[in-house]
Parts: C-alpha cells; sequence; structure tokens
C-alpha cells in the first residue's frame, strides 16, 4: 500500500491535475445495545491552494449513520449524508445521499483486516448518481499485541468505487495510510494522507487529489 | 477559514493534554507496555532463565490494570507460546501455553462445550492457553519438571458469541473439570474509523 501511495505521489503529486486538500473530520459515535450503534460525523474538503479566496471550502458535509451487528464479526448499516458544496459562494449546490452498507472482519493470525462494501444513491441538485465502493482496510498497534490507551496504531485501506447514471460511469480508488493515538475507549485522533485518483474508465484525464486527513473520534 | 482553524486546534490541544492513565482507570482497561528486558525484576530474570540453556527471543511487557502492575515474557519453546506472568517484584503468578482445542481433555473439552452450547445460540473459539498456577510450591520447577499432576490447570478461552441478550468478545476461565470460573467481556478496538 505503501508503495502504491508513494509511486502515484511522484507521478502524480506536481502535476496539473491534482487538488490538494485539507479534510478534518470529527465524529460521535455511540451505542444502544450490544448489536445497535450509531455515528455522527462533521467532515470539510478545505483546498490548500485555495486557502485565501472563495473556493478555501469545497464542501461541509454532516453525516449519520447507524449499524446492526448480525455477528461480533458482521454489520449492517445505513446512513444519510447531506453535503453543502462551495458554501463562500452565493450561488452554492447540496447533494443529499442515502447509503446502504456491510462490513465484516476476517483475522490473519492476530491480524484484523475489515472489509466494508457500500452502495449509495446520490441526489444531487444537478444530477442523480449510483456508486459502489468496496473497502479494505487493515490497522495495528505500534506497541504490544494490543492497543492500549495512550498507544499509538497505524492505518491503511484502499477504497475502490465505480460511479454511474443513465449517461455516465467512472471509477475512483483512494488509497491512505494514517498515524492513530489512541486515547482511550472514547477519544483518539487519526493524521493520515491519502491519494485519490478520479476520472478512470472515462475519456477525460485521470484527476489526482491529494489529502491531508486529520480525524477527531469521540465514543460515548 | 481562521475561526475553523482556532476550533480545530482547540480541539486538537484537548486530545493532546489528556492524560491517559486517568482515562484508563475509569474504563478499568489494562494497559500492556512492550519494555526491555533490563526492565523486568530480576527476579523474574532468574526464573525466566531456567525456561531454556541459552539466550532466547523473547518479548517482554509490563502490565497495569489501574491498581496493580505485573511483568510479563513471551516466547516460543518446544512449538507452544509461552506466557509467563510475574507480579511486580518478579514473583511467578502462572504460565500459560497457547494451544489447540483438541489438545483440552476429552472430559473438560466436552464440559466447556456444553457450557457454551447452553449459554449462546452462536459462538467461535478464537484462542485457548491452558494456565498453570500453583498453591505455593515452586511453580517452575514442577512446571520444568513436568510434575503436572502438582499444579493447578486452567483453560483461558477468548470466544466471539452471541444470543438475545449479548454479542461480543468474551474471556473465559474454566477449571480443569470445565466449570466456569470467570468470565470478562473483550473490549476490542473500535471499527468506527474504517466503517
Amino acid at each position: 500500500m505503501l508503495f502504491l501511495i508513494t509511486g502515484m505521489l511522484t507521478n502524480s503529486a506536481f502535476g496539473q491535475n491534482t487538488d490538494w486538500i485539507w479534510r478534518p473530520v470529527v465524529s460521535y459515535s455511540w451505542k444502544s445495545s450490544d448489536q445497535l450503534s450509531y455515528s455522527t460525523k462533521l467532515e470539510m474538503f478545505n483546498s490548500v491552494t485555495d486557502f485565501d479566496n472563495q473556493e478555501a471550502i469545497q464542501y461541509i458535509e454532516p453525516q449519520f449513520s447507524f449499524s446492526y451487528s448480525l455477528s461480533p464479526r458482521v454489520k449492517l448499516g445505513g446512513g444519510f449524508y447531506s453535503r453543502w458544496v462551495d458554501p463562500l459562494y452565493s450561488g452554492y449546490a447540496y447533494e443529499q445521499r442515502l447509503l446502504q452498507q456491510i462490513g465484516f472482519v476476517t483475522y490473519l493470525g492476530d491480524r484484523r483486516i475489515a472489509h466494508r462494501a457500500r452502495i449509495e444513491q446520490r441526489f444531487r441538485n444537478t444530477n442523480y448518481l449510483n456508486r459502489f465502493r468496496y473497502q479494505l482496510s487493515y490497522d495495528f498497534p505500534l506497541q504490544g499485541d494490543r492497543l492500549d490507551p495512550g498507544e499509538n496504531y497505524i492505518l491503511m485501506y484502499n477504497d475502490a468505487m465505480v460511479a454511474f447514471n443513465k449517461s455516465t460511469f467512472s471509477g475512483e480508488n483512494r488509497a491512505g495510510v494514517g498515524l492513530g493515538w489512541y486515547f482511550n475507549s472514547k477519544r483518539k485522533f487519526e493524521l493520515g494522507f491519502s491519494y485519490r485518483t478520479k476520472n478512470i474508465f472515462t475519456d477525460r484525464d485521470l484527476g489526482h487529489v491529494l489529502l491531508l486527513n486529520t480525524l477527531f473520534y469521540f465514543n460515548r | 477559514m481562521i475561526k475553523i482553524l482556532t476550533y480545530l486546534t482547540f480541539i486538537l490541544l484537548l486530545f493532546c493534554t489528556s492524560n491517559p492513565l486517568l482515562f484508563a482507570q475509569d474504563t478499568k482497561q489494562e494497559v500492556e507496555t512492550s519494555i526491555h528486558k533490563n526492565d523486568m525484576p530480576a527476579e523474574a530474570l532468574s526464573i525466566l532463565n531456567e525456561f531454556w540453556n541459552k539466550e532466547k527471543k523473547a518479548d517482554f511487557y509490563r502490565e497495569f490494570d489501574g491498581q496493580s502492575v505485573s511483568y510479563e515474557a513471551k516466547f516460543k519453546l518446544n512449538n507452544y507460546l509461552h506466557s509467563i506472568e510475574f507480579d511486580e517484584n518478579g514473583t511467578l503468578l502462572d504460565i500459560e501455553l497457547l494451544i489447540n482445542f483438541d489438545e483440552i481433555p476429552e472430559n473438560t473439552g466436552k464440559a466447556i462445550k456444553a457450557y457454551l452450547n447452553d449459554q449462546y445460540t452462536k459462538f467461535r473459539i478464537t484462542r485457548i492457553q491452558r494456565q498453570y498456577t500453583s498453591d505455593g510450591d515452586d511453580l517452575s520447577e514442577l512446571f520444568l519438571g513436568e510434575e503436572f499432576v502438582d499444579l493447578n490447570i486452567r483453560y483461558e478461552l477468548e470466544v466471539e458469541a452471541q444470543n438475545k441478550e449479548e454479542l461480543g468478545a468474551f474471556e473465559f476461565l474454566f477449571n480443569e473439570n470445565g466449570q466456569l470460573i470467570r468470565k470478562r467481556e473483550i473490549v476490542r478496538r473500535s471499527l468506527d474509523n474504517i466503517w
């Protein structure tokens, strides 16, 4: 994964089709039972190159999702996201998104691999889009066999997706690495980089997005 | 943008100034820290030397459960992963070996399976350790001398299980007859960052 990202950065980081983004996320999660859990997030996309003008904020997105555990390793869920696009412009746009997903965990020895398959319906003020996504992620503690309060962890993931409607079809890939600070079961912080390749399976030039991610997680 | 930056900086500072041990005590989570061999109590190292003729690769840990400190050495010996726990002074507490379910005596295994079948609609055993303790006698001497009849033998199982009331991962400790001694819920790290 690291090689993949390094290679992509080398090839594209300074290309003309590269956007540099700072993506802060704040998340709050809670459980109502062993089976049912909920999560709210606030996510922003900030253009680093346009930080001093009206294009600084590309979107603000409140998110809500829930999940139901079918077993200790499998859960089903859904959610609703609402995106406010270009909020600093007077002619801003919206996108409402519904999603359904299944997540499951597999183990290689003591190592946990998480899988997530997701279907999305994106209702924009300009069009409607479907999206299928599959994410594979791996995280492991840096100290010892298990992650204890006060310790760090590494996270790696790849999220591949296709988007389509009646007239368009395109693919996108998102690969990322992150360093996490696990303060306790109620709070953690992640700092990471991710790399998105857009316009796959289209006639257009590939688009590249490099993101600095800062994510704060609160759990009740 | 300045306001947003200020807000995020405030949150970051709030995170960074937290003392993890305070929260560890609130949640009663054990904190296991990897340490160097030289940080182990001298008495513990002396006992460990009985386990091998020459220097062996091992991992060493210090564990704090919010109230007391213990030390642990983990290494492979005779094809079994050994985990040896000591108290703060280096006194040997227990010896654990990672085993497969079919290495549990048949009647004990049946009793354990019967208990789990009775309690849960679905379960999956993910880890089994045979635990040796001693009532006052020299545990390491009896263990290395294979005088197992003079030792207390228990079985520690990690199980993913569910029934109508519970769903999660649990640690069970059974005695030699397969009777339950203790059950604890295992707090796994959250999936909220990859879900």
